[in-house]
């Protein structure tokens, strides 16, 4: 049995819970600095990053139990889903490709690698067994989050960022079902022509 | 729609923070399943791509 304590390893899962909402902040910064808006498949990937970070942010609040990782491998191999089938939409020559490549790559390809390595990093996260026990951090006077600080901020991080997801996503995409592709921020168009 | 998957997963997250937890997977499932859908339909539209 591999040890690691449940201290550090909610510290480890606070990290990890940082750097998802690092590419949630990241896509956003393309979103708006470029203004290339999402496609719906970009979107569901946004989705399957606020889920990895669901199961994170269990990891924060009980401490690590398998079945909170277990969400995270989910919802990570829902995204790897995703973002193969649009990288598989345009792997074909002359099919072109969607929003602007970073370091020559495009989003859904960077989407699709950030969710292997989460898969592999929640995968070897799994292996130590000893971040399960109950320790005294964990005692209700020590309330959510074991006391910790850097776990506390990262949660609250994730919870705006998903939050703002709902909003941006609905004044892209409206009520409705998402355009393919987008062309405008839908919501906002319609407000401004009824007004 | 995409936007109420994202609402969805905000409720399971602030569910989870109220010490909801059993309300909380059972959003989260909600959620998921309803992410499959959704990528089933958009997977399956026809392509505005030329090939």
């Amino acid at each position: 049995m591999i040890i690691l304590a449940p201290h550090p390893s909610r510290t480890l899962n606070a990290i990890g819970l940082l750097v998802v909402s690092g590419i949630l902040i990241a896509a956003y910064a393309f979103q708006f600095a470029l203004d290339e808006l999402p496609c719906p498949l970009c979107l569901l990937q946004r989705v399957a990053l606020v889920g990895v970070g669901y199961g994170l942010c269990l990891n924060l609040i009980y401490g690590a139990k398998p079945h909170h990782y277990g969400i995270m491998l989910l919802s990570a191999v829902y995204g790897g889903a995703v973002s193969t089938r649009q990288i598989l939409l345009h792997i074909v020559p002359g099919t072109g490709s969607y929003g602007s490549p970073v370091l020559g790559l495009h989003y859904y390809t960077w989407a699709g690698i950030c969710f292997f390595l989460i898969i592999l990093g929640t995968a070897i996260m799994l292996l130590f067994e000893g971040q399960y026990r109950k320790t005294l951090v964990d005692k209700p006077e020590h309330g959510r989050f074991g006391g910790q600080t850097l776990p506390r901020i990262a949660f609250f991080i994730m919870l705006f960022l998903a939050a703002a997801n709902t909003v941006t996503t609905f004044l892209e995409c409206g009520p409705g079902i998402c355009a393919d592709p987008p062309t405008d921020y839908k919501l906002i168009n319609e407000l401004k022509t009824s007004g | 729609m995409i936007s109420l998957l994202f609402a969805l997963m905000t409720i399971a997250i602030v569910l989870a923070w109220r010490d909801r937890w059993r309300l909380s997977y059972f959003v989260f499932a909600v959620t998921l399943a309803m992410s499959i859908y959704w990528l089933d339909f958009h997977a399956t539209t026809p392509l505005t791509i030329k090939l």
